[in-house]
């Protein structure tokens, strides 16, 4: 197991209580947290990414507690693509990904190679035309992308993802998908909040179903996220539908016909 | 704007070294300013150069201490507002934010009001002043009151913190003033900022507790950057906002008490030199940090030159001429940032 969580609890002060949540998060796979608004998916991403510390219970990272590694050593093997992410400061979209190399540099220096990584990477998600824009004249889905290919520059074993393909146009949502489904080909964890259930249908291969802070539903998303599952966790009746060949099934919103 | 930086860094080392000798130039007794240079080159190259007695005495032991003074001072203010605005993300952050002006304002205050009464003719602080002295411990005391009282957890807490404090410190200071009309003129001095008590003593001072955080600043621009993408993503790329950012702001801290002690409260260079030259530079930290080092001290050299001759016999505090310069300046600054231009 690459990422662990056993027994895991969040309080917050407003009273609102994450967990017990125990969860292995297979290391090589693609993995996704489900849940509505407020069900204490960022919390438990919190604690996986170690900036925020459980009440009780540990996150280990291939056995190590993680609060156990250095701030530095974390980063190394963990990144994160964060959810909203303001831009205070008018850096360039080069700037910002050569950030990503920031765990794996001295403090003052640069390190081998950081040019070439960064020169990839960003030929890889096709932004070395915006190299040097600033990421203010960016827009909210370039921008998505410029922070994906900070935690691509990171090389971190494990990626947690928050929503990435909330600004993503259609393309890029696919391109998106694709580039992390390769990632986990080549051994890395993704973890990932998604809110579309017919995306972690399709990719996900493990992944928890969360509600008010508890897991109600783990494993493979293809077997657990049935209409039942997601009426009792989302309130809603879905409509399923079936490809013509049988393998695979999709959920749709119901409501009013045109 | 990769080959603009190192243009900009050599032309404002330039600038610095044509406002030294100028402003030693000028003054009540204008001095020429090829004397001036002669006149500070002749003790290292006593065969070489000859100097002017008088002249001598007026540029060492009066002027070009105030001037290095005033570029101590004017490198320290920026340097903390490149560190302040950074970790605070916000551009419009300045080094006073925390109360440490206040502080150390009430502490000077009180030096200036009760020092009289309690220390006449103490030695101890004859060099920097008992006012500095004060000023310094006051402002330490602020940061550590606000820290426990408000700031362990979050930066938030720091903020509201130092504002709230600010208040009553004001208040003290005013009331203090009030019932002490014949100290209304040092304390209204003071708190405006001036160089006018500068000497060799206080340089060494104020160099000495302002080198450690420096170098330390100097050291973290690129943990800086980290920082100022907000503190979930500072963690996550192995920097912890709470302890990396809070001795950040700690050293920007002892920085600006530094000034605050031997200068008074001077304000706008901590918040304007790092925003106008973050328009050059681009907000990288490791370049801004440097070239707002060179930027403060110019501009505080220059604001002190004209604080001492525009009124001549009269001084004018150094912070007015910066407020006045600075004020519409900076409007213009962000009318145009508000136009569209570079952030």
């Amino acid at each position: 197991m690459m990422v662990s969580a056993s027994q895991v609890t969040y309080r917050y002060r407003s009273g609102f209580t994450l967990g017990p949540v125990s969860a292995d998060f297979p290391a090589g796979g693609f993995n996704v947290l489900l849940g509505p608004n407020g069900s204490g998916k960022t919390t438990l991403f919190g604690l996986l990414g170690g900036w925020i510390h459980p009440a009780q219970g540990q996150v280990t990272l291939e056995g190590r507690p993680l609060k156990d590694y250095t701030p530095k050593e974390r980063a190394r093997r963990i990144g994160l693509v964060p959810q909203i992410s303001e831009r205070s400061f008018n850096y360039t979209v080069r700037q910002v990904v050569e950030m990503g190399r920031f765990p794996r540099q001295p403090l003052w220096d640069r390190g081998k190679g950081d040019e070439t990584v960064v020169e990839e990477i960003l030929e890889r998600l096709d932004l070395t035309a915006f190299s040097g824009r600033r990421i203010f004249s960016l827009s909210g889905g370039e921008y998505q992308r410029v922070l994906l290919a900070r935690v691509l520059a990171q090389e971190p074993d494990v990626l947690l993802l928050d929503e990435p393909a909330n600004h993503l146009d259609l393309r890029h949502q696919a391109a998106l998908l694709s580039l992390l489904h390769e990632e986990t080909l080549r051994g890395k964890t993704v973890i990932a909040v998604l809110h579309d259930i017919n995306q972690a249908l399709r990719y996900g291969q493990w992944g928890l179903l969360l509600k008010e802070g508890q897991v109600v539903r783990s494993g493979d998303p293809s077997d657990f996220l049935d209409p039942r599952a997601l009426k009792e966790v989302f309130d809603v009746e879905l409509e399923t539908y079936h490809s013509i060949d049988g393998d695979h099934r999709f959920y749709g919103l119901p409501g009013g016909r045109k | 704007m990769e080959r603009r930086y190192p243009l900009l860094a050599g032309a404002l080392v330039l600038l610095l070294l044509v406002i030294i000798p100028l402003s030693a130039a000028l003054g009540a007794a204008s001095i020429p300013p090829a004397e001036v240079v002669t006149t500070i080159l002749s003790p290292l190259f006593p065969g070489t150069f000859s100097a002017d007695p008088v002249s001598s005495l007026i540029l060492f032991r009066i002027r070009l201490p105030r001037i290095f003074l005033a570029g101590i001072a004017g490198s320290g203010l920026a340097l903390g507002g490149v560190a302040f605005q950074g970790v605070f993300r916000n551009p419009l952050a300045e080094p006073y934010l925390l109360g440490i002006s206040s502080g150390a304002a009430l502490g000077a205050t009180l030096a200036i009001v009760l020092g009289p009464l309690v220390f006449s003719g103490s030695l101890w602080a004859a060099g920097v002043g008992l006012p500095g002295v004060f000023a310094f411990a006051g402002a330490l005391l602020t940061m550590a009151l606000i820290y426990l009282l408000a700031g362990r957890h979050r930066f938030e807490g720091l903020l509201l913190g130092g504002i709230a404090l600010g208040y009553v410190f004001q208040a003290a200071i005013s009331l203090m003033m009030m019932l002490n009309r014949e100290s209304l003129d040092r304390i209204v001095f003071w708190m405006m900022g001036s160089f006018t008590a500068a000497t060799w003593t206080k340089v060494a001072a104020a160099g000495f507790l302002i080198l450690l955080p420096a170098v330390y600043l100097f050291r973290h621009g690129k943990t800086l950057n980290i920082l100022s993408l907000g503190s979930r993503e500072a963690h996550s790329l192995g920097v912890n906002p709470h302890r990396t950012g809070g001795l950040i702001l700690l050293a920007a801290c002892l920085i600006t008490a530094a000034v605050v002690s031997v200068a008074g409260i001077i304000g706008f260079v901590g918040l304007m030199v790092p925003h106008i030259l973050r328009l050059i530079t681009g907000p990288d930290h490791r370049r801004l940090l440097p070239v707002s080092a060179l930027g403060g001290a110019i501009l505080l050299i220059g604001a002190d030159m004209l604080a001492r001759t525009v009124l001549v016999p009269r001084e004018i505090p150094v912070g007015v001429i910066t407020a006045v310069l600075g004020g519409p300046f900076f409007l213009y600054l962000l009318a145009r940032q508000s136009r569209g231009g570079e952030g």
